[in-house]
């Protein structure tokens, strides 16, 4: 279905995925992944693209501390800075950088889906005509 | 400098004017050079670059050159100049293939009343020719982009042939907005599209990308490269990043070689025997501009003084609302109909034409698209579930209106090269003198009030309109077109009145712009100017 990663898609990762540092781990990703879910309401979401986003956290000057106390006591609330940019990250897949906002899916945020489209814009999304009829009709 | 190159027809942009018409002349055994400022891209790079952009503008698939630099969105300060004192907004790219990268695959026709503005409203001028002068290029131009439309639709410009291709099925959101007006004096029906419903000269259907603007993966939508390849192939040669800037002037008046520059600012003359200009509405005046001398002190082809002048753009109306129900937006082609009668009939003496298209891309447009709502609700605090909902709701009723309006010519709003202030290559950049009169913001003000009449129909809430209007960035008028050589800059076959071996093709052209994109009417004016550039090659 077109959820799967295309290969231009993972070569994006890859892009996104050279710039940063110190690889996390699979069980720091997986605390990441947790509180996504509950944030995003979205049961399946990518681990490679969980790696990404909680690379990116830990990059930025403004959300790296905040991800550290967070993930220190579980029990704090969650800063409403840090949440409003995981969910920014998983629904767009758009992620700060340095240089600036750098897309790390683009295909793969989770907006489209959300949306019921059947992809992102600028891809081949099916027959001619599909788009007559509501998207589960 | 190099030594010189010859050949017999010299087109000097690769874009719809001047790819359709050096694709005819090459097939026909011309020899044939085309000259583009830009480089050539190919159409995965293209779509990767789109992907890859943060913010995905009209040109965020296209690389712009140093050596051939274009306006950027975001970039107001950027090459083109604009003294104002409203902003144009010009929306063209450099590179090989032309703006038919970026443009929406619109083919409306203009409509009879178009071409008579004077005689029939006692405004602006009348065209030199007739609609039923050009209806056969039309049906030409229709058959050369594969143009998809529906024969029963009368959208009020005569056919005498059908459409080449079956008409694009439209949208869920267009078949419910079509049932809503059907009846009212605003119904909606299918604009004809140069997006193909079927398998068509080596290219696929449409695959419902949903990104007419700014990029067709699948090139199902036309664009000019269809016919630089055709050109290529019949053995026309294409010389990439080289910038023309200035047409030598025989003593006879007429135009002995063009001199085009290279990255490393090196120049390069071509001799030819006729010389095509198909750079668009600002770099074909700025060119003439740039080549003026002895005997031509205001440039070349500007003896009526009108050169660069009458400058016109298709201001818009942008209005947004959320319906009752879901209509589905952004599925499919980014638009696909559009109210046209208010193009039509006796209004115009009072208001100018414009056609309210039902945009199937909703918010895109006015706000840039659905990740605004998104970013807005994640804002508003929802989480979960709830926000997923919200996104959905949301998303699933958004409608766009946008009304393409006609703005009459204005010899102070015009283009002119900018000698004080140089590119990269040290060449002239284009200053823009652009100002929308009263007529046009009535018609602004009257699209406003027709989209709540349109909306009230539909059913809707939380009503948006953007004050003023966008810059369609159509650039029209420049090299007007006209019997009296004091008062035009072409005549009627797109020959300078002033030299017999120069041909300006493009929507420069147009004396008036009416209520239809231009690129059809581009591309029938160069297909009838493909004989006289034969016959002028000839004398």
């Amino acid at each position: 279905m077109a959820w799967r990663l295309t290969r231009r898609e993972a070569l994006l990762c890859g892009a996104a995925w050279m710039l940063a540092g110190a690889i996390p781990t699979d069980t720091e990703v997986e605390r990441f992944l947790e509180l996504s879910r509950e944030l995003t309401g979205e049961a399946e979401l990518d681990p490679g693209l969980g790696r990404i986003y909680l690379q990116a956290l830990r990059q930025s000057s403004l959300f790296a501390g905040q991800l550290e106390q967070a993930f220190a006591d579980p029990g704090q609330a969650i800063p409403a800075d840090l949440e409003v940019q995981i969910l920014d990250q998983w629904f767009t897949g758009v992620v700060p950088t340095d240089s600036g906002p750098a897309v790390a899916t683009y295909n793969g945020a989770l907006m489209w889906r959300t949306m019921e489209l059947r992809g992102a814009p600028g891809y081949c999304h099916g027959a001619l005509g599909f788009w007559s009829r509501p998207p589960k009709s | 400098m190099s030594a010189d190159l010859t050949t017999e027809v010299a087109v000097v942009g690769s874009g719809v004017a001047g790819a359709l018409a050096a694709a005819k002349l090459a097939e026909a055994g011309i020899d044939v050079v085309i000259l583009e400022a830009g480089p050539r891209i190919t159409r995965e790079a293209a779509v990767q670059s789109f992907a890859e952009a943060p913010i995905r503008s009209p040109d965020a698939p296209y690389p712009v050159t140093a050596a051939a630099p274009y306006p950027r969105r975001g970039d107001p300060d950027g090459y083109v100049i604009e003294s104002g004192p409203d902003t144009f907004g010009p929306s063209y790219i450099r590179l090989v293939g032309g703006t038919t990268w970026h443009w929406l695959g619109a083919c409306p026709r203009l409509v009879p009343d178009d071409f008579r503005m004077k005689s029939r409203f006692g405004r602006a001028v009348d065209w030199p020719i007739a609609y039923e002068d050009l209806e056969p290029w039309y049906a030409q131009a229709e058959r050369a982009l594969g143009v998809a439309g529906d024969d029963a639709d009368d959208l009020g410009s005569p056919r005498s042939s059908g459409y080449p291709m079956a008409a694009m099925p439209l949208s869920y959101l267009d078949l419910q907005v079509a049932e809503r007006l059907a009846g009212s004096p605003y119904p909606s029906l299918p604009t004809p599209y140069a997006r193909n419903t079927a398998d068509w000269n080596g290219r696929p259907p449409c695959c419902g990308a949903a990104s007419c603007i700014p990029i067709c993966p699948s090139g199902a939508k036309y664009d000019a490269m269809v016919h630089v390849a055709r050109a290529e192939a019949a053995g026309a040669r294409i010389l990439e990043r080289c910038v023309v800037h200035k047409l030598e002037l025989a003593p006879d008046r007429r135009i002995a070689s063009l001199l085009y520059r290279r990255p490393d600012r090196s120049d390069v003359r071509l001799r030819a025997k006729v010389f095509v200009l198909a750079a668009h509405g600002i770099e074909t005046p700025k060119i003439l501009f740039m080549s003026r001398g002895e005997g031509a002190p205001d440039g070349l082809a500007n003896s009526s003084g009108v050169l660069g002048r009458f400058l016109m753009d298709h201001p818009y109306k942008l209005s947004w609302a959320l319906t009752k129900e879901p209509l589905w937006p952004y599925r499919g082609p980014i638009r696909l109909s559009a109210v046209n009668s208010t193009r039509l009939g006796d209004r115009r003496a009072r208001v100018p034409a414009f056609r309210s298209g039902i945009d199937n891309s909703a918010y895109n447009w006015p706000l840039g698209g659905p990740t605004v709502t998104v970013r807005h609700l994640i804002r508003q605090g929802l989480r979960g579930a709830a926000l997923q909902q919200a996104i959905l709701d949301q998303t699933s009723r958004q409608i766009g209106l946008t009304a393409l309006t006609e703005q009459l010519p204005d010899p102070e709003n015009r283009v002119v090269a900018d000698f004080d202030r140089r590119d990269a290559l040290g060449l002239p950049r284009p200053r823009l003198h652009f100002r929308l009169d009263d007529y046009t913001k009535a018609g602004l003000a009257e699209a406003e009030r027709v989209h709540e009449a349109i909306f009230a129909l539909i059913g809707t809430s939380e009503t948006h309109h953007r004050p003023g209007a966008m810059p369609g960035g159509h650039i029209m008028g420049t090299t007007r077109m006209g019997d009296d050589p004091r008062s035009s800059v072409v005549d009627p076959s797109l020959r300078a009145h002033d030299h017999p071996n120069l041909f300006l093709l493009g929507s420069g052209a147009f004396p008036t712009g009416g209520a239809a994109n231009p690129t059809l009417t581009i591309a029938a004016l160069s297909l009838r100017a493909v004989e006289p550039i034969k016959t002028a090659l000839r004398a």
